[in-house]
């Protein structure tokens, strides 16, 4: 299959009165053509900003981006425009991503515009084409947005990703803001177009039920870092780094005959601003020692495919 | 015995243009020290019928259009605006779903806390600010921080000085409307173990709304699953869970991935949510229905009770045409 997307050693930092802001730190990462690699953390970890930097609508203070054996990194102009063709972005919310003013047919017709000439016959029936792949009833085709509910909203900003026919797609929480029997539909139809045109994504959530559903690999981020990353089950199956599980024993499932034994972080995330050399969990870490104080902890495979970020991470395990 | 019961009640927002039939004719109670969680997608009604509650309704265009709301015995649609200004902070509180929004960004939070105390039980400034900075240790805050402004907390340390607020007076009643939606999962169990261990303390009633069945599994007593304005299932946790009759209720289980089964197609509920101003005829749930018959299209209805406290609304349960539909262990 081959390696379509990989980061070496991403770094995006933010000028802030107070000092640099670590948004990503160092994160390193390949996606095979055709996977899903899932980045879950909690709100201020980085997440968006890494899938940001990765399309290039951010640029990165340090580290390489390579899509489809090629150095995008510093990719401008003509050329990143041409690359956007094959990178695209779907996001959390269908209501604020899209031109409030403009119909359907516009909206969904607008990237098709800005990279082919089509004559106006070709260009609607492309639109129709999209909205059926999508799931959208062809009256709907002159509606505007705020006519629209949440889940035929992100059907719309689905619609417009797939456009181009992109090899990969960012998707930045898009089913956080839809309810749970929507949420299923569009996990549906992005696994059915994912097996239809082998796209690849970078699928970031903050929900952990989600994100097992849809990826191949997990990520799991943590202020900026990557605290471990490997193959979706075995996230779940056994989880090796202290946050990790914390945050799966933190998800509320809906069954009643669970007794978990609940592993309940205490604290909330420190500040991602001039971070101290150190592992950033440790001030929440119950395993936390001196050492985790004063020395970031490096990138360890421990199990075959399963990497930690963690000093600890033998010991609790028994590994 | 029943703190707060509701019978037959009916909301509607009624505009120049349409009707919107918000809550139509919803039973519940609510024991003392009982937790019940009122669960559904958006638009189902169940915010309007907690506001219903503390009758902040907005009207216009909203109007109580019948049913009662006894707490503790008296009909809360037929109290006077004063009584009801004693009630609403006093004996029932609210939680809003929006930390950020709840709170006055330009007084300190221990002066917010204190105001409720203030306004609610005879007392002076001095001993409200100290029972609100107790208040604040009870949720996990430091009262020093009791001077601080809303902004200088966490998403997560706001809901709770939100929870202290609504907690200030010993409420026999507590409506959380989604009190954890807006936060991260950690930050989430944190706040749902503290609302858990004061209940116990305090002995409060809770009324929950969320669209979570997760936490309705890790806090409620009692569920009631709401759609398109009518309870369509309610009953114990094991009721729900474990014998699920309702096909809605089913099918919103199946709409969340699981953690523990893989499966590489979910199993939606297919349609969208009706528009509350144009509900379909007969049962509000046939047209996604996977079960749906002829009756279900033309005949609505009636709850069932087809174990004790376990009622269902559907034709096709309980008895009411043939056997059970669909229980699963």
């Amino acid at each position: 299959m081959g390696v379509l997307v990989e980061v070496k050693h991403l770094k995006k930092y933010f000028k802030t009165p107070r000092g640099m802001l670590h948004a990503v730190d160092d994160v390193s990462f390949s996606i095979e053509r055709g996977k899903t690699l899932g980045v879950v953390g909690e709100s201020g970890c980085g997440k968006s900003t890494l899938g940001r930097v990765v399309l290039g609508l951010l640029s990165a203070t340090d580290g390489e981006i390579w899509f489809d054996k090629r150095n995008i990194t510093s990719c401008k102009g003509k050329m990143r425009h041409e690359l956007r063709r094959h990178m695209q972005i779907i996001f959390q919310d269908p209501f604020s991503s899209l031109d409030p003013r403009k119909t359907v047919r516009q909206l969904i017709a607008e990237p098709i515009k800005t990279y082919n000439r089509l004559s106006k016959k070709e260009l609607h029936e492309r639109v129709y084409e999209l909205m059926e792949e999508v799931g959208l009833a062809e009256r709907l085709v002159g509606a505007y947005p705020h006519e629209l509910d949440g889940g035929r909203r992100q059907r719309i900003g689905v619609a417009r990703a797939l456009a181009l026919n992109p090899q990969f797609i960012v998707c930045d929480e898009p089913v956080s803001a839809l309810d749970v029997s929507i949420q299923a539909q569009i996990l549906n139809l992005l696994k059915d177009l994912q097996d239809k045109s082998q796209l690849t994504y970078i699928f970031i959530t903050h929900d952990l039920s989600v994100v097992k559903h849809i990826s191949d690999e997990i990520m799991v981020m943590y202020l900026g870092c990557v605290v471990e990353h490997c193959a979706a089950d075995d996230l779940f199956d056994h989880p090796l780094h202290p946050y990790t599980k914390g945050l799966l024993s933190a998800i509320p499932e809906p069954s009643i005959h669970k007794e978990k034994k609940k592993v309940l972080l205490t604290g909330e995330l420190t500040s991602p601003i001039e971070p101290k050399a150190c592992c950033r969990f440790a001030n929440r870490c119950p395993y936390a020692e001196e050492r985790c104080r004063q020395e970031a902890p490096p990138e360890e495979v421990l199990l075959p495919g399963h990497t930690v970020a963690c000093f600890k991470a033998r010991e609790i395990n028994g590994l | 015995m029943n703190l707060l019961e509701m019978k037959d009640l009916t909301v509607q927002y009624e505009t120049d243009k349409e009707t919107v039939y918000a809550v139509n004719g919803i039973n519940l109670t609510i024991k003392e020290g009982e937790t019940l969680g009122l669960v559904g997608e958006t638009g189902a009604g169940k915010t309007t019928a907690a506001l219903a509650i503390l009758q902040l309704v907005p009207d216009p265009p909203g109007k109580i259009k019948g049913g009662e709301i006894l707490f503790d015995g008296a009909d809360l649609n037929r109290a006077s605006a004063k009584e009801m200004r004693k009630i609403r902070g006093g004996q029932i509180s609210m939680i809003f779903q929006d930390p950020m929004t709840a709170l006055n960004p330009i007084m300190p939070v221990g002066e917010q806390i204190a105001e409720v105390i203030e306004l609610h039980s005879e007392c002076s400034k001095a001993e409200a600010m100290t029972r609100a900075m107790r208040m604040l240790e009870k949720v996990g805050i430091q009262a020093e921080r009791a001077s601080e402004y809303p902004h200088q907390f966490s998403g997560g340390m706001k809901q709770r000085v939100v929870i202290a607020i609504a907690l200030a007076c010993n409420p026999r009643l507590l409506i959380a409307d989604e009190p954890t939606t807006a936060l991260d999962v950690s930050i989430q169990a944190q706040v749902l173990e503290m609302m858990g261990e004061i209940k116990q303390e305090l002995n409060t009633s809770v009324l929950l709304i969320t669209h979570d069945l997760g936490v309705v599994a890790e806090i409620c007593d009692k569920a009631a699953i709401m759609y398109a304005g009518e309870i369509v299932e309610a009953g114990n946790l094991e009721d729900i869970f474990d014998h699920t009759e309702h096909p809605y209720t089913q099918g919103l289980f199946d709409s969340i991935p699981k953690l523990d089964v893989k499966c590489d197609r979910l199993n939606p509920i297919r349609g969208l949510t009706p528009n509350p101003a144009q509900l379909p005829e007969g049962c509000k749930f046939h047209p996604r229905c996977p079960r749906c018959t002829e009756r279900c299209k033309i005949e609505e209805p009636k709850a069932v009770e087809v174990s004790p406290g376990h009622l269902v609304k559907c034709h096709l349960c309980g008895g009411q045409e043939g056997g059970s539909y669909g229980s699963v262990g």
